[in-house]
């Protein structure tokens, strides 16, 4: 093999790309990873991890520039000193905008696996048949059963805490011991299991942060911190540094270059195969080749895409995979930002010990056995409760020794939860290239219309409700609901442009996530979701890029690829 | 059990499950942390003691205002952390030209109202007096408007954030433990007896 030759190639480096190239590498391919931006090395680079709000200039609050710097990120909570520095540059990669998309993204080694909120969740068996039954988009090709033992696999190798609560609508899994509820949190459980018979069932969140060691991988139980997308210094989180790269780096047979931008995957049309790729060095901007049996994508969805929009453009106007005319139509993200909070009254003799990096969970309920409403799908809730801290009624308290004082003790529970809710695949929801923005290497950009429907608008309204409506159950005081709106990408899962499916016609990727016009293409990052669940979808990439390298590897031994 | 106990507890457990991983002695370099002295150069740093939006007299106006807001006590007040400082330095770069407008407006006619009462600075006066003129603004009694009192708030909230994330706020008005280590879901208040610094609790 030539220097520029390897057996497979991983677009990106994030959740979904570190599990690519660990598991390739260990089942002995030479593989290369491209990263398009710089290389962050586990604990060294994690320059903010032990920083306080003190250390910052401003501390950790945006300045003005930062804010004319990056408009989209300004527009949610991302922007702010201890992360600067780990989101894609707006300048340099920007993106256009038919409707409002917020397009959260890192493109450094790792990309948002360090960023990520940790919360890992099954998809049930009826998210895989939902489509079907409703007559909804495309069937999946694959079921939940194709899927649990991969879950199972990422489950053990990631480390998931989370309780076993044998439940249909969460499918238990492989986990660690959970991240303790608060005594609040038990309680209002019990009186929300009570008042509703059972049919809600407030539980520990589910999430990639370790309970006990993992000594065979370097990582320590989390410490309580709080702090990790500044970059766990103890492993505490699944991320690609502390996890996947070690594992595939440890089998001699990786090779991660940062620095480089994928602009196309080389493709021969008469074989119908994929050949490499190309790649424009970010710093330098020379253009290179590189040459493999499989390739990759795991860019992100909307990267991913983007990369095969811009590929093999001489044989299909819109790229390749666009043949079924449902490359970048389908966009997904869970729409969110509605739900309830309330005060606690009493337990002012109690309070918390250590900052947990995840709260409660309380899963679907809506649509599901036998309740049935005007909406199709359904949402599950993030909250936790806790004590108020300084940041109580500043404006309130008057000035002096006594508003020192009073600042200075906690105040009273709260408690808040917000819905995450599923959105449906609609064709007309899509990204498409804009060829007269470039970026900063002149490459086309993407352009985003994208906007929730009736079906959510509908769905918003439980949402708040319910979440009202509980609290009020659990008798809890000063219940306010809330609905601070959402646009479409806040949520940052954003996911559907390169659909699986059953038929070349109707979908980009088959039931393997190869790409039907070219089977040695794997695209296994959200770009491949049929449908979106409500519940958070990264531990869904992680069991499908897993199962689907093993295939990969497994077909290239049988010599179809 | 004490909060020092249980940190003193915690950091045990927390450096043997350390040493078991990654060796004892980098695991204590760990929780030293670099951060500390960081932030101890950061605090003496003259370079910060530089006027940014406000005029000399508008700073001494709100250096003012920031030791009433937050005295010195058995802890130290708003004053020994530059709060002052801080706030202007905040007001420069985070905020826009309205904001900064503000906040410039209202401690000028502070100022100008303890001239008219006192015949001296705002800075100058008695603290009784300032005491009273403060109250007032805060209550939107004459000669302060609704628009003056929101103001005021505005730069109380800054002065209370700036001294809430300041080394001294967050370690020794509030409790601070930078590797807690481990969680628990229920401990008696008085163990802790004051509110968790920073972080971003849950
Ligand atoms: C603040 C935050 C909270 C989140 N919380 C959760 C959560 O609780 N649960 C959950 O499941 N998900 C969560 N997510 C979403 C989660 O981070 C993503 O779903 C996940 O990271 C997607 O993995 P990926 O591999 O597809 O992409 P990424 O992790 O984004 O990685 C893609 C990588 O590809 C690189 N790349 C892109 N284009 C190119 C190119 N042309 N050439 C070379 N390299 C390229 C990028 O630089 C990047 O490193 C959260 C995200 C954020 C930002
Ligand atoms: S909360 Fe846990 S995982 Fe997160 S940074 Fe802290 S120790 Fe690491």
């Amino acid at each position: 093999m030539s220097v520029n030759e390897y057996d497979a190639i991983v677009v990106g480096s994030g959740i979904s790309g570190g599990w690519a190239a660990k598991e390739l590498s260990e089942r002995g391919l030479k593989v290369l990873m491209l990263e398009r931006g710089r290389n962050i090395e586990h604990i060294k680079d994690y320059k903010n991890a032990h920083k306080e709000a003190w250390d910052y200039p401003h501390h950790d609050v945006p300045t003005q520039q930062m804010k004319l710097d990056y408009p989209v990120l300004r527009r949610d909570y991302p922007l702010n000193e201890s992360t600067f520095g780990m989101w894609a540059n707006e300048k340099e990669a920007p993106y256009t905008e038919d409707k409002r998309f917020d397009w959260y993204r890192g493109y450094h080694v790792g990309g948002r696996s360090l960023l990520w909120g940790r919360q890992s969740y099954r998809f049930n068996e009826q998210d895989f048949l939902a489509n079907a039954q409703e007559g909804i988009a495309v069937d999946w090709p694959i079921r939940y059963e194709d899927l649990a033992p991969w879950y199972d696999y990422v489950e053990r190798f990631a480390g998931i805490s989370g309780s076993r609560e044998g439940l249909d609508v969460l499918p238990d899994g492989q986990f660690q011991p959970p991240i303790p509820l608060n005594c609040v949190e038990k309680d209002v459980a019990a009186r929300i299991k009570k008042a509703f018979a059972g049919t809600r069932h407030l539980i520990h969140s589910r999430c990639a942060n370790i309970t006990e060691p993992k000594p065979e991988q370097g990582r320590t139980n989390c410490q309580y911190r709080a702090k990790c997308w500044l970059g766990c210094p103890f492993g505490g989180y699944f991320s690609t540094q502390s996890a996947t790269l070690p594992a595939a780096l440890k089998t001699g047979n990786l090779t991660l270059r940062p620095f480089s931008v994928v602009s196309r995957v080389l493709y021969d049309k008469d074989k119908k195969r994929a050949t490499g790729v190309e790649v424009i060095d970010a710093q330098t901007n020379q253009v290179i080749e590189y040459k493999s049996k499989l390739v990759f994508l795991n860019a992100s969805a909307f990267n991913s895409t983007w990369l095969l929009m811009n590929s093999a453009t001489d044989v299909w106007e819109g790229g390749l995979g666009s043949s079924s005319g449902e490359l970048g139509h389908n966009v997904m993200d869970h729409h969110f930002r509605v739900g309830a909070s309330a005060d606690v009254e009493g337990y002012l003799d109690k309070y918390t010990f250590g900052r947990r990096p995840a709260g409660f969970y309380i899963p679907r309920y809506r649509n599901w056995h036998k309740d049935k409403r005007d909406y199709l799908r359904g949402f599950g809730y993030q909250g936790s409760a806790s004590r108020q801290g300084w940041q109580k009624d500043i404006r309130e308290m008057g000035i002096g020794a006594e508003l020192k004082a009073g600042l200075s003790e906690p105040g009273h529970w709260s408690i808040g939860m917000s819905a995450f809710g599923e959105i449906l695949p609609y064709h007309d929801n899509r990204i498409y290239l804009n060829h007269q923005v470039k970026d900063k290497w002149g490459l086309p950009v993407l352009v985003m219309n994208v906007e929730i429907k009736q079906n959510e608008l509908a769905m918003r309204k439980d949402m708040q409700a319910d979440a009202m409506e509980m609290f009020e159950a659990a008798g809890l005081k000063n219940v306010k609901g809330y609905d601070s709106d959402y646009a479409p990408g806040m949520g940052i899962h954003e996911m559907g442009t390169a659909r699986m499916g059953r038929d070349a016609k109707s979908s980009v990727l088959n039931k393997h996530n190869q790409v039907w016009d070219a089977p040695n293409v794997f695209v296994t990052d959200g770009a491949c979701m049929t449908s979106a669940s409500c519940v958070n979808p990264s531990l869904t990439y992680m069991a499908l890029t897993a199962r689907a390298a093993a295939f990969a590897v497994e077909e290239l031994k049988r010599g179809n690829l | 059990m004490t909060t020092q106990n249980n940190v003193i507890l915690n950091r045990r457990s927390l450096l043997k499950g350390l040493g078991v991983v990654l060796g004892a002695q980098f695991a204590s370099q760990l929780v030293g942390g670099s951060g500390l002295s960081v932030a101890m150069a950061f605090q003496q740093d003259s370079a910060l003691r530089q006027l940014q939006l406000l005029s000399e007299r508008q700073l001494k106006t709100l250096a003012s205002m920031a030791d009433l807001i937050i005295p010195q006590t058995d802890t130290p007040g708003a004053l020994e952390t530059d709060c002052h400082w801080f706030v202007d330095n905040q007001l420069k770069h985070c905020f826009d030209s309205d904001e900064q407008a503000v906040a410039t407006v209202i401690l000028n006619k502070i100022d100008t109202v303890a001239l008219g009462q006192w015949g001296k600075a705002f800075y100058q006066g008695e603290q009784a007096g300032q005491l009273a003129l403060l109250t007032a603004l805060e209550a939107t009694e004459d000669p302060f408007t609704q628009a003056d009192t929101k103001a005021f708030k505005m730069l109380k909230a800054l002065v209370v954030f700036g001294f809430f994330t300041s080394k001294v706020g967050m370690t020794q008005l509030l409790a601070y433990d930078p590797v807690p280590g481990g969680f628990k879901g229920s401990v008696p208040y008085a163990s802790v007896g004051k509110a968790y610094s920073g972080g971003y609790p849950f």
